[in-house]
């Protein structure tokens, strides 16, 4: 059982980088916002019940479920719902422009990859996890065989597949 | 290569959340339930029909003992008032067939939250197992003719999605009784697997009419498991997470 600080330091720590994740698998500002605060309100009624080992690894699996339940309820993500829904918050910095263009370079190219197959990438190289922590998430959550070796394989299909996309 | 470390909450929508969830946090929450609650008072509040809210309130015994009946539990005073007069008026209010569906898979899920309340306090009496059982499979077969109807209706997607919202909740409702006492659980666990087998052919079975007839937009519903489970029909489906939480948190374990 967690207490009240202890969790709400969790989410002092992690929740940019629980937005981070929601927000390129999302493609979208307001779905990933929303994402973030059920995740930790899930978050928290677990850890009123079970003992958590690891915060961290909770919060990225919760986030996971979210995620697809949010893909279920919409059928595509389709790139004029990121134009709607906007990257970022009004700010006319350069950087924020430039920003925002890589940004959506980069999630024309993610929104082409199959769900499991961004998953991998988005938590390898925006969330920094290695395959062996990416297997235990996800094994955890989905409840199948995952080996740090089935997801090497996915990833690198996935960036073969990445690669490919930008000779296009 | 992009910065990533840029793409972040700003510190006022981190703030506003923080708050939200703090506030949340501190409140101790009902957890919202899993189906729509097609309960009467949720009822009376989201479809305020001033007439009817009228003559209700005429037909209840009176409305403050149909809302202390809502926690009562078989062998209580006010059972018989949960059973015949609320869910009755529940199921009355309910005007589409999706809505009738969803009232009877609710009543059916009360049924299996009243049979762990029970179980839990070695309350659960062969004569309250009896007429639990008894009831659960009233209300669940009349959730599949519901979910029959609608799809009659050519209402196929949302068909399928009853029954396998239904499924998932009988799955968490299992996997709870599952852990009490086998021996006061007794036959009824059997009978709730049997329609949850039914809840999952009935959706595996509409989606394949609607695959077929090249209905649009028709995804199929796919659940995950989480945890290794030992059920005897492995077609794939299970129990998400945040359902499995939701229903212990409902029943206080």
């Amino acid at each position: 059982m967690m207490d009240e600080r202890e969790f709400m330091s969790s989410y002092d720590a992690y929740s940019d980088a629980i937005f981070r994740h929601c927000f390129f698998r999302l493609s979208g500002r307001e779905e990933a916002k929303d994402a973030v605060q059920e995740v930790f309100l899930r978050a928290w009624k677990y850890s009123q019940a079970n003992k958590i080992e690891n915060i961290r690894a909770l919060l990225y699996r919760i986030a996971g479920n979210i995620i697809i339940d949010t893909y279920r309820k919409k059928k595509t993500i389709s790139l004029d719902k990121l134009e709607e829904n906007g990257f970022q918050p009004k700010d006319n910095s350069y950087e924020k422009i430039m920003l925002n263009t890589e940004a959506k370079n980069f999630i024309k190219l993610l929104d082409r990859l199959e769900d499991k197959e961004r998953e991998v990438v988005i938590m390898r190289y925006v969330d920094g996890f290695g395959p062996d922590e990416i297997a235990d998430i996800i094994a955890k959550r989905d409840g199948d065989e995952v080996s740090p070796n089935l997801i090497s394989v996915r990833l690198s299909r996935a960036i073969s597949k990445l690669q490919s996309f930008i000779k296009q | 290569m992009i910065d990533f470390s840029q793409i972040k909450l700003t510190d006022k929508e981190k703030t506003e959340m923080r708050g939200n969830i703090l506030r949340s946090v501190r409140n101790a929450e009902v957890p919202r339930p899993i189906l729509q609650r097609a309960n009467i008072f949720g009822l009376l509040i989201l479809n305020f029909k001033p007439m009817m809210v009228g003559l209700l309130i005429a037909l209840m015994v009176s409305v403050g003992t149909s809302f202390a009946a809502e926690g009562s539990l078989p062998g209580d005073l006010l059972y018989s008032v949960k059973t015949d007069v609320n869910e009755r008026i529940s199921e009355v209010l309910a005007f589409s067939t999706e809505a009738k569906a969803e009232v009877e898979a609710d009543i059916s899920e009360r049924r299996l939250e009243e049979a762990a309340k029970l179980a839990s306090e070695n309350r659960f009496s062969d004569d309250a197992r009896a007429a639990i059982e008894t009831n659960f499979e009233r209300h669940a077969n009349k959730v599949e003719e519901r979910v029959k109807e609608l799809e009659g209706k050519g209402n196929g997607k949302a068909a399928a999605d009853i029954s396998a919202k239904f499924q998932v909740s009988l799955d968490a409702h299992t996997r709870i009784l599952e852990k009490l006492d086998g021996r006061v659980i007794g036959e009824f666990l059997p009978k709730i697997k049997a329609k949850r087998k039914a809840a999952a052919s009935l959706k595996a079975e509409i989606e394949s009419k609607n695959e077929q007839s090249g209905a649009a937009g028709m995804a199929s519903t796919t659940l995950k498991t989480d945890t290794k489970s030992e059920n005897e029909n492995n077609d794939g489906a299970g129990v998400d997470n945040g359902t499995d939480l939701r229903v212990k948190l409902r029943l206080g374990l």
